[in-house]
Formats: C-alpha cells, sequence, structure tokens
C-alpha cells in the first residue's frame, strides 16, 4: 500500500515545474563544480597528486552534492503535510482506510525516491570519464550510497517539521534550523559525546572516503527512523483529535 | 487538566524515543565493522603494519601535539583510526601546543604535527605521520631485548649521564627512553667493554689516552666492535684516536658557515648540514642539523673500511685557522679548504659475519645539552645511534599509488562533456518537464 502512495507521490512531484527545476538546476551546479574539479586535477602535476581523481570527484563533487540536497529536502517535504493540514485534504486523506504509517512511508519513499534522481547525478558525472581514466567505482559507489543515506535523514527530519506545523514556511525553516544544528554539532565538541554523534558531516565523510563503517550506515538510519517515529506520533494525535 | 496529560505523554514519548536513540547510537559503535570499497584499500593497513599492530600486547598511548583548530586533528584521528580498528587499546589525545608551551618544552617537540608514543615508559616519536613511520614506531616499541650503549670516561670526555650545559645527559635520557641501557665505563680500570655492549661513544676526549687504553680499544674495534667517535677542532687526542682506529685526518681549523646567517644565526663557527645522502644511517631522516665548532675531516684514500662521508656542509663554507672574530675570509696558504667539507663518516666491514658499523663525527656540540634540542640534532642522535646499534631494520611498507592519477581526455572530449553536462542536459530536462507540466495543466 505505501508503495503505491509512494508511487503516487512520486508521480505528484514531478509533474510540478519545482522538481524539475531543481533537477536541472542542481545539475548545472554540480557539472560546475566537476568541471572545476577536473580543471585544478589537470593543473597539478603528477608528482603531488597523492590521491587519484575519483578521490578528489569524491570529496569536491559529493561535498557540494551533500550541501544541494541539504538545502533542496526542506523544500520539497515543507508541503507535504503542512499543507493539507491546511486545506482540509489530510482530512480526507486520513478518512480513507489508510494507516498513518502507511500514509507517512508513501510520502517518505516518495521524496526519496526523488531525491536518489539528484544522488546519481554526481556518479553519471564521474563516469563520463571512463573513457579516459580508471576510476575508483567502489569509492565513488560508496559515496553514491552516502548520499542515499543523506537523502533519507534529511527528508525524515523534513516530514517531521511539516508534521509539526500548519504553514509550509515555519516548516521549512524548522528543518533548516535542524539540519544547520546537525551540521555544526560536531565543532568545538568531545570527540566521543554524543552530540558529536549526531552531526551528519563525519559520517558521511567516511563514505565520501570509501569506508563503509556499519556505525555510519547506523546513524543515518537510526536519525531518520527516530523522525520519522517523532512523526507518525504526531499524525496519530492529529487524527485522534 | 487534559491539555496538561497530553503534554507530559507527550514529553514521556519524546524522551522515550530519545532514549532509544542513545542505546541504538552506542550499541552500533560498540558493534561496529567496516568495509573498505576503495580499488587500493586506502582505508585499510597494509599486512605488513596488520601483522605488526597485531603482535604488541597492551596498551599503547598516541600524544598528538596539535593545535586544536586545526584539519590535522580529523586527519590523525582518522588515520589512528585505521590502527585502533585492528587494536582497540591504542588511545588517542591532543595536546594544544600554543596553550600548553610548558608541557611542549619538557617534551623537546619542535615542530606543530609532532607525535609521541608511549608504551610500557618507554616512547618513539614520529614528525611526518605515515603509515610507513608509524608501523616502525611500533616496531621498535615491541623489540623487548635491551642494548648497552656505553660513554667512554676518564679523559674529560662529555659525560653521557651528566647535566653540564657540555655534557650529553639530555641524549643520554633520549636513548633510555628508547629502551637502551646507558653506561660510563672506564678503560683504565674496566680491561674491556662488557661483552654486551652494543655501541661505545667515544665523546670529545680532551686529554690523551693511556698506551694500554688505546690498545684496549683496538681490539675492541679489531674485534668488530661499533663506535661512535666524537672529536673537536684542534683536538690532537681527537686527531690521534681517529687515525689509529679508523686513517681518517682531521684538517686544522673550525668550519665556518656562511650559509647559517640565512637562518637568522649570528655565529658563523656553526655548520649547517641540510641534507644527507642514500644511506642506511638517515634513510628515513630529512631534518636540517646545526654543528657548533666542529672541525672537518678527511677521508683516507684506501682503507679497508667501506667509507661514506655522510655529513657535509654546503658550499660557502671553509675551515677557518684564524681567529673567529670580526671579518674572516677564507685564507689558502693556511690549508683552509673551500666546502662541502666533510663533518661526519660512516664506516662499515664485515668482521666474523656481522656488519661492524663506526661513525666519526668532527663536532660533539651538537648533541650536548645546550645544542641537542636545536633543528634536527636529537633526532639525527637517535637515527645514527640506531643505525650504529643495528636496531635500522625497517620494514618497508610501499606507497599506494592511485590508479587513476592520469586522465587521459582530448580538450575536444572535455570540452563535449562541458558543454553536455552543464549546459545541454540541464536544458533538456527543462524542456522534457515543461511538457510534462504543460500536458497535466492541459488535461
Amino acid at each position: 500500500m505505501s508503495l503505491s502512495l509512494a508511487w503516487i507521490e512520486w508521480r505528484r512531484l514531478m509533474r510540478t515545474p519545482l522538481a524539475w527545476g531543481t533537477l536541472a538546476l542542481s545539475l548545472c551546479l554540480l557539472s560546475w563544480q566537476f568541471l572545476g574539479t577536473l580543471e585544478s586535477f589537470s593543473g597539478m602535476q603528477t608528482a603531488h597528486r597523492e590521491l587519484g581523481l575519483s578521490h578528489h570527484l569524491s570529496l569536491q563533487l559529493y561535498g557540494l552534492a551533500a550541501v544541494l540536497i541539504l538545502l533542496i529536502t526542506p523544500i520539497l517535504t515543507a508541503r507535504a503535510f503542512s499543507e493539507t493540514f491546511r486545506n482540509g485534504s489530510y482530512a480526507l486523506l486520513s478518512s480513507a482506510p489508510l494507516s498513518n504509517l502507511s500514509i507517512l512511508t508513501g510520502k517518505f519513499f516518495g521524496v526519496v525516491g526523488y531525491l536518489a534522481m539528484l544522488v546519481l547525478i554526481p556518479l553519471l558525472l564521474c563516469l563520463t570519464l571512463s573513457s579516459g581514466t580508471q576510476l575508483d567505482l567502489g569509492l565513488l559507489l560508496a559515496a553514491t550510497l552516502g548520499l542515499l543515506l543523506l537523502s533519507g535523514t534529511f527528508t525524515g527530519i523534513g516530514l517531521y517539521f511539516s508534521a509539526l506545523s500548519e504553514n509550509p514556511g515555519i516548516a521549512a525553516a524548522a528543518s533548516y534550523g535542524m539540519l544547520m544544528l546537525l551540521s555544526l554539532l560536531d565543532q568545538h565538541t568531545q570527540a566521543n559525546s554524543f552530540i558529536h554523534w549526531l552531526a551528519w558531516p563525519s559520517h558521511y565523510l567516511d563514505l565520501q572516503l570509501g569506508l563503509v563503517r556499519l556505525s555510519d550506515i547506523a546513524y543515518f538510519l537510526l536519525l531518520a527512523l527516530f523522525f520519522l517515529g517523532l512523526a507518525l506520533h504526531r499524525l496519530d494525535r492529529r487524527r485522534r483529535g | 487538566m487534559g491539555w496538561l496529560r497530553i503534554g507530559l505523554n507527550d514529553l514521556l514519548f519524546y524522551l522515550l524515543m530519545l532514549a532509544i536513540l542513545v542505546l541504538l547510537a552506542w550499541l552500533s559503535g560498540r558493534y561496529d565493522n567496516q568495509w573498505d570499497w576503495t580499488h587500493q584499500g586506502s582505508n585499510s593497513l597494509s599486512p605488513v603494519s596488520i601483522d605488526i599492530v597485531q603482535r604488541i600486547p597492551g596498551p599503547l598511548t598516541v600524544t598528538a601535539y596539535v593545535p586544536e583548530t586545526t584539519k590535522i586533528r580529523d586527519q590523525l584521528t582518522r588515520f589512528i583510526a585505521r590502527y585502533q580498528h585492528l587494536k582497540s587499546d591504542i588511545e588517542l589525545s591532543f595536546i594544544d601546543p600554543l596553550r600548553h608551551p610548558d608541557q611542549t618544552r619538557r617534551q623537546g617537540i619542535s615542530l606543530s604535527g609532532e607525535v609521541v608514543l608511549n608504551y610500557n615508559n618507554r616512547e618513539e616519536r614520529i614528525q611526518r605521520l605515515d603509515e610507513e613511520q608509524f608501523t616502525n614506531a611500533l616496531l621498535r616499541l615491541s623489540q623487548t631485548h635491551t642494548r648497552w650503549i656505553a660513554g667512554l670516561t676518564g679523559h674529560g670526555e662529555r659525560d653521557l649521564l651528566g647535566q653540564a650545559n657540555h655534557d650529553l645527559g639530555d641524549f643520554g635520557n633520549a636513548l633510555k627512553q628508547q629502551g637502551y641501557q646507558v653506561i660510563s665505563i672506564d678503560l683504565a680500570t674496566t680491561p674491556t667493554p662488557p661483552d654486551n655492549t652494543s655501541l661505545l661513544i667515544i665523546p670529545s676526549p680532551q686529554r690523551p689516552l693511556l698506551e694500554v687504553e688505546i690498545s684496549r680499544l683496538r681490539a675492541y674495534a679489531a674485534d668488530g666492535g661499533n663506535l661512535l667517535l666524537l672529536s673537536e677542532p684542534e683536538s690532537r687526542t681527537g686527531d690521534l684516536l681517529m687515525r689509529q682506529l679508523t686513517g681518517i685526518k682531521q684538517l686544522p681549523g673550525t668550519i665556518v658557515d656562511a650559509n647559517v646567517k640565512e637562518l637568522g644565526i649570528d655565529n658563523p663557527a656553526i655548520a649547517l648540514v641540510p641534507r644527507y645522502p642514500d644511506h642506511k644511517a638517515t634513510r628515513a631522516f630529512n631534518l636540517l642539523t646545526l654543528f657548533p665548532q666542529a672541525a672537518a675531516l678527511v677521508i683516507p684514500e684506501q682503507s679497508m673500511w667501506s667509507v661514506v662521508p655522510l655529513l657535509k656542509t654546503l658550499d660557502q663554507s671553509w675551515n677557518e685557522t684564524g681567529a673567529l672574530q670580526g671579518d674572516i675570509e677564507r685564507n689558502p696558504l693556511a690549508g683552509e679548504e673551500a666546502g662541502p667539507l666533510i663533518l661526519g663518516v660512516a664506516l662499515t666491514r664485515q668482521v666474523n659475519e656481522q656488519q661492524q658499523r663506526i661513525m666519526v663525527i668532527g663536532d660533539g656540540d651538537f648533541l650536548s645539552n645546550s645544542f641537542l634540542s636545536n633543528a634536527g640534532n636529537q633526532d639525527l642522535g637517535l637515527t645514527l645511534s640506531r643505525w650504529l646499534v643495528g636496531d635500522d631494520k625497517l620494514v618497508g611498507i610501499p606507497v599506494k599509488q592511485a590508479n587513476d592519477r592520469e586522465l587521459h581526455l582530448s580538450n575536444l572530449a572535455i570540452g563535449v562533456i562541458g558543454i553536455g553536462t552543464l549546459i545541454v542536459a540541464p536544458l533538456l530536462l527543462l524542456t522534457f518537464g515543461g511538457l510534462m507540466v504543460w500536458r497535466r495543466n492541459r488535461a
């Protein structure tokens, strides 16, 4: 049930100019970064290249991709519940024989399905070079996995704030606030503390370097599930009134 | 009241979720596993390192002297994590050299980014951290046999245990921290250096040795004993010992070096050695070293040893025979020779199927308490001692070369990729999306 809901949600997204515009703009920005990385790499002397091209790309291109996903996700998720609360369509949806869980997971996978297209852009850009060099595919796949996990976590956060507020603007602003906070928590905090663990950049960096750690994957999944759990609680409260 | 109950319920739910999150986060760190997806295994250690790390029992602490705000801390943490993955009782801590200058000075840390390893009350330092250096430091720490280093006394030598400015006490302590036993011996009362002496240091004797002492020294050298012989300018005793034991002669005068002026040193009688030949003794060493009041050496044309001039001054240096005051110039008539001059010589030969190693240096000040902390002096002393003792077995770890360090694409191909991804593809996306949206609006 939630898969077909996800499909509906994805199709709904793909019929908005926002989705296509965002895709085109992201491609443009990522390709700009991609060409810039290539240029700085070509400018280096071979002796100074301690890292291969794949490493440079995974750090720079995938770094920008993570920032783009951070910027895009709240816009996509802000309307997921806020607007339906306001125009009453959620009352309609919730009167259908659908559980809150399937509505939530449907929206979640719909948005993640859209973001997955964005996640593939850096990989496709890198693959255009495969005739000119021996790319480290494992490294790029690890970074792509990182981006996918990142979009899942950010979507979970966005959906929670969307379920919290009837105003999409406030929902988006709150999501941005939370995402910024999670981006900065690893500064000036004890390396082994829970607060430090909460920040995403160091977990993502492992994957960018090609190191797939169980604890990093657990971080992204746990955080996504945590916020989805809060969102579900919120929806249940709303349905009960 | 109803509102309050709902609020309390919510609060409890949030707290419960948070508690579960903290618990699972802790569990994920505890039962961690990792896979390196890179082609070269650039996040993993080489088999040599893995073998060495797994053979070390007990806790190891690593202290890094790195300022708080630098990225180097993250890199270091990641680097050490590769070892921690195999050996969980490696503890890494940071000290900010700017905030704790006293502690840094006490440790004699000269470079930011220096790393000190502590294991079983012994320590190793690393300046340039990479897998080869770190693994070799671990290897040295794990070696448990004790080797004895003896310093000759009785003729006004610099004392390996002494605290005066001209003594070598600090260097002796550094040797002890590397796991060596340091003792003083007197050849007039002890007939021969003890059997287990791995290295005999003769640090700048000032008064002549007795005949019997010289013959005992010769016997020690003929038997394959390792020697570190330090001399001083115009030292007849040092010159004589050198000739008798190795055939190396000393030039008159003191080395003056115009190159140190660029380093902001006003004293011309300090010789600078910035480079070292590709020799086993200095293979892993690349720091500047400074030699105050040093004598130049002359290598004999024929020798039963294989002789390598290991320490050499730069051009613009000579052995000044006059007073070291005012304007000084090289005077070839007085036997003053132009640089590069030889300052230290390494000699090796096979004796009893073992390699005998001798090092002769025309200076003892560079290891003295006053000058040991200058530039790379202490590290040179330790590196040379390690080679002389025979602890120079380095495990080589091949540097992983990435396959994709070269990009072979024509300018045309790059142009096509650039225009295609930057302009054409986004425009296609926009057109296609526009069509989709337009069709939906018409429907």
